[in-house]
């Protein structure tokens, strides 16, 4: 158990501490916020870009569809 | 590249185009058509060199409000036309090697239109972590055993 809680540890998940004869286990909350800090910049990005690629699309008119496939 | 990689964080968001996945597909792959349209409100797309084959690189300018131009770049890894793309992915003008992120764009016909879901997974740095794989599959499972005891 000790090793499953030091690979938590050396990731920067979980803390520890020891209290007398046990240790106890801490959840380290930031290494979380790093991860959502990263979805809270990337989602409105990508929501906006795919508003853009549809807005796009819309605006268009429907050009002579060449066909330009590859 | 590693045949393991460790997932950090992945996010998806999905939009109906209106248009078929073969002009979609182009829009997204054909630059002179892709500076047209790039980005959320309010960013540029000042510059784009899409070199589209397996193992050919990108780079995007992006120009924001207040004028700043940041860069994005990477590698294509799956190229099939009209149907999906996948591409690592790095702020900064020169594609490196040691990506921290992957995106997939999946084009799928719906009605005379497309549906497209973009998926962005973000990668821990895979030098440094996969060492710990095997650790931490051991891991999953003593954390199950761990809150199983936890009364």
């Amino acid at each position: 158990m000790a090793k499953h809680v030091a690979v938590l540890e050396a990731a920067g998940l979980v803390s520890t501490r020891k209290v007398g004869r046990s240790r106890r286990c801490f959840l380290v909350v930031d290494a979380l916020a790093d991860a959502d800090e990263w979805i809270m910049t990337c989602r409105p990005f990508w929501n906006g870009t795919l508003d853009s690629l549809a807005e796009h699309f819309e605006s268009k008119t429907p050009p002579d569809r060449g066909k330009k496939n590859e | 590249m590693t045949d393991h990689e460790i997932i950090a964080e992945r996010l998806t968001v999905s939009r109906h185009i209106p248009a078929p996945p073969d002009d979609v597909f182009a829009a997204w792959t054909q630059a002179d058509l892709f500076v047209k349209w790039w980005g959320p409100v309010g960013v540029t797309c000042i510059e784009a060199v899409l070199d589209v084959g397996v193992g050919k690189t990108y780079r995007i300018g992006n120009q924001l409000p207040d004028g700043t131009v940041v860069w994005i770049s990477g590698r294509y890894l799956e190229v099939r036309p009209s149907r999906l793309l996948r591409y690592t992915w790095a702020v900064g003008p020169v594609e490196r090697d040691a990506a921290s992120s992957i995106v997939i764009v999946e084009f799928s016909p719906a009605g005379s239109g497309t549906d497209i879901v973009v998926t962005h997974e973000r990668i821990e740095s895979v030098e440094a972590r996969e060492n710990h794989l095997a650790d931490w599959l051991g891991c999953l499972a003593g954390l199950v055993e761990l809150f199983d005891r936890a009364t």
